[in-house]
Order: structure tokens, then sequence, then C-alpha cells
């Protein structure tokens, strides 16, 4: 059974904000399907629960008047894959979240609760990182920005306050020419390994590239790597491609997990690297 | 710090089954605990307790959830169906039950009720729905003893108004 706690559910974001800042042992929750899991298992214990599911502010995907796509932190993975405004202006996000965990945890996990709770083969953190994705967090100071690929900082653990909550995730439009691959494997529902890639191709030559690893280490890591590609053309970024690969598989912090040795999940690496940029590249060809 | 053994409960109040429940529940209690436990509505199991083999499987709004991780305090104002839920008052099978027996299509019976909510919810969002659509549909539920083929065969049998292929 899950240790007792006192549950609360406000009404506003101000309501929550101030809860948050008044209580002891509290911690937020919209779909719960990480943090009761792992209270049931005694990986966290908490003397408060906060329901966001009547927070309005925290609803809704949308576009804001940057162009900027905003999803609001607790929305479902499965809002996200039948979003059509998704489908239309980031359809890599929406395919990828129709591949996390299953149809029970996507009807009822969010986006937010997914990204706060910062486990290490989180797939929407890998793609969201690889898209240059911002976070809004609010607290009864105020509001602030940061990036996603700062805001994960080790296996379970951001940059969150424990008075703060994840109000929405922004991404900045995709400029034209990008091309995205997410490769993913998976024995069971997590993955062991998975790659987001997203390229842009201006005038023939490749202006912009970004590689993420997720799963392989404690958080979505970023290669630079990924900067041998700029400029290169056509057959000369095709070629390059196993280099590239093979540079990101050295790069990466791969640790050791289950059956999975470091040896392998660098493999791994360097396999969905190659068959990430295979697929963008493929895209402009 | 609070008291642990103090077990203070909260009012509940949902529709389930199509009827108004209200009870007084623990906040820590999930939906699978009070419907086996204080409900004695023991068609709904837990298998993995983890949401992972879908044996919890119940319908939250129409949306299938697992209910060994689902809040009991979460199905506040929501309508909620269980597998006793889709048999009619008068003892009559849904087509989908119905369907699951012609079609053989469970043997030890622990991973059919949520086989059986989860392909409620599919037909009700598409009735007539593919072989590979029933498959990524019912990706997320186990089962050990039947391969899976006659849980298909049934859920198209029902789809298709009871008659077999």
């Amino acid at each position: 059974m899950i240790p007792p706690f006192e549950h609360h559910r406000p009404g506003s974001l101000a309501e929550a904000l101030d809860l948050l800042a008044g209580l002891d042992g509290a911690a937020p929750y919209a779909g719960g399907t990480e943090l009761l899991q792992a209270m049931k298992i005694g990986f966290a214990r908490f003397d408060h629960l906060v329901d966001l599911k009547q927070v309005a502010e925290l609803r809704g995907i949308g576009q804001g008047e940057d162009g900027w796509l905003e999803i609001g932190a607790a929305t479902t993975h499965r809002q996200i894959e039948d979003s059509a405004l998704i489908h239309r202006l980031l359809p890599a996000l929406g395919a990828l979240e129709r591949q996390v965990a299953n149809i029970r945890v996507r009807n009822v996990g969010t986006i937010g609760g997914n990204l706060c709770f910062a486990e290490p083969h989180s797939d929407p953190a890998t793609m969201l990182v690889a898209c240059d994705a911002r976070l809004e967090l609010a607290s009864a100071a105020g509001r602030r920005h940061v990036q996603l690929a700062d805001f994960i900082l080790d296996a379970f653990t951001t940059d969150r306050d424990d008075a703060e909550l994840l109000i929405a995730v922004r991404v900045p439009p995709l400029r034209p020419g990008t091309r995205i691959s997410y490769q993913r494997l998976a024995l069971t529902e997590r993955p062991v390994a998975s790659v987001a890639c997203r390229l842009r191709v201006e005038a023939g030559s490749i202006a912009e590239a970004a590689i993420v690893v997720g799963s392989v280490g404690m958080r979505p890591a970023a290669c630079a790597a990924a900067g041998q590609l700029t400029g290169l053309v056509g057959a000369d970024a095709r070629q390059a491609i196993s280099q590239v690969a093979g540079a990101c598989s050295e790069e990466v912090d791969a640790v050791h997990e289950g059956d999975a040795s470091s040896d392998y999940k660098r493999h791994l690496t360097a396999v969905l690297v190659r068959r990430a940029l295979a697929e963008c590249l493929e895209e402009a060809a | 710090m609070i008291d642990r053994t103090a077990r203070p409960t909260v009012e509940l109040s949902f529709e389930l089954n199509g009827r108004l429940r209200q009870l007084s529940v623990e906040p820590r209690e999930t939906l699978a605990e009070v419907l086996r436990t204080r409900l004695a509505l023991t068609g709904t199991k837990v298998s993995c307790d983890a949401q992972v083999c879908g044996t919890c499987s119940v319908l939250v709004d129409g949306l299938v959830v697992s209910a060994c991780t689902y809040l009991a305090v979460d199905a506040e104002g929501r309508a909620v169906t269980t597998i006793e839920g889709l048999t009619a008052d008068g003892g009559e099978l849904a087509p989908l039950q119905q369907a699951f027996i012609d079609a053989a299509a469970f043997q030890c019976g622990y991973c059919t009720p949520g086989f059986i909510i989860a392909a409620s919810a599919l037909l009700a969002e598409h009735p007539a729905p593919s072989r590979d659509e029933v498959v990524e549909y019912l990706e997320g539920n186990i089962c050990r003893c039947t391969g899976y083929e006659p849980i298909i065969d049934a859920v198209l049998q029902a789809a298709r108004g009871g008659e077999p292929a």
C-alpha cells in the first residue's frame, strides 16, 4: 500500500503555489503514474500530495504569438499523440508520444510529470532536448524560464524547487529544411537506448545538427560530435555518418543497467545514431 | 510530520457502472484497492501492481487506466466502468464478453477482464478496427496462456456484431 498522506485539490494556480510554499513534505502530481509507483515501492515518501488536475493554467496545447508550440504541463501523453496542432507543428513528437509506455500510462500520465520526474529513459525528454525545448516554471515569487537541457540535472533530479510548478513546455518553431528522426530500442517498456536527431538542411548543406542520446546515461545527453556535420553536403554528409555515430558512442556516459552493459549501450548508441542520421539525410535526398 | 496511525478518510463521490456511489476512503487507497476491498468488485485483478500487465484495467471517463496506480480520490466526479459494469442488470453478457467465450479467448481468465475493458474502449473509439489496430491498442495487456490470437479474434468478432470470421 502507498504510505498515508493528506490529499489536496487546489482549484487554481495561486492556490496550488500557496499549498506548495506552505506545506512540508508535499509533492505536486497530475497523473501520478511515476510518483505513485515510486511511493508504492518505498522509493519516495510524502506527507502531502497536491493534485494539479483542477489547475486550468496547466492545460491546453497552443501556439504562441511568437510561433512557439506551447504544451501545458498537465497535458497527457495521449492528448499530445492525438493533437492536430502537434501533428502539424511537431509530428515527430506526436509519433513518439504514441510509443511511450502503454496506453494506460499515456491516458493518465502527463508531459509535465514525465519531465519533472526526470527518469533517465524518458522518450519525451530526449526528443524535446533535441528540439531546444524551454520550460516555464512558476512559484509564489513569480515566473522563470529555463532550457530543458539545463533543467534535467541527473537521474530523477531537476532544477525545480520544491515550491515551484512546471507550467508549460515551449518548443521553438521548426525552420524550413528541418528533419527529425527518433530511434529507440526497447526490450520491455522502457528503452535501453534512444536517439533524437534534428538536422536542418539549407542550400544543400547541413546548417544545423543536434544529436541527443537518452536512456544510456543518467540524463539525455547532447553529443558535441553533431558539430562534425555542419557544412557538409550530400554524399559527404552520408559518408560522415559512421564516423559521427562512433564519436557519439564514445562521448556518451554509458551506465551499466541490468542486462545492458556499458559496452552494449555504447554499441546501441552508434547503431541508433547511424539510423537516425540516415533517416534524416534520406529525407533530404 | 503527519500522524500515520490516524488513518483519516475523505469523502469520495463518483459514478460506478452507471450508479452514483459515495463512500469514505483513505487518500492513499488506489482505485483497485477500493473496488476490490471496500466495494467487493473483484473482477478487476491486480497482478504486476506496476501498470505494465493490464489486469487491473478499468475505464475512467471512457479511458483505460491502471487501477493499481490510480488514486481512488482521483475518481471524484468521474465515471468509472469495471468489468462487472459490462454485464447487463439482467445478467446478459456484453457482445465482447460473449465473443471471448465463443472464440475461446481465455484459459486461466486472470487477464480477461483487463483485455475486455481495453477492447471495449477500443471499440467505442474505433467500431471497425483492423487486426493491426486491435493488436496495437491491446499491446499493453499481457496474457500468459492464450498466445493472444484468440483474443484478437474475439475482439474482431465482437466488432462484426458477433459473427465469426
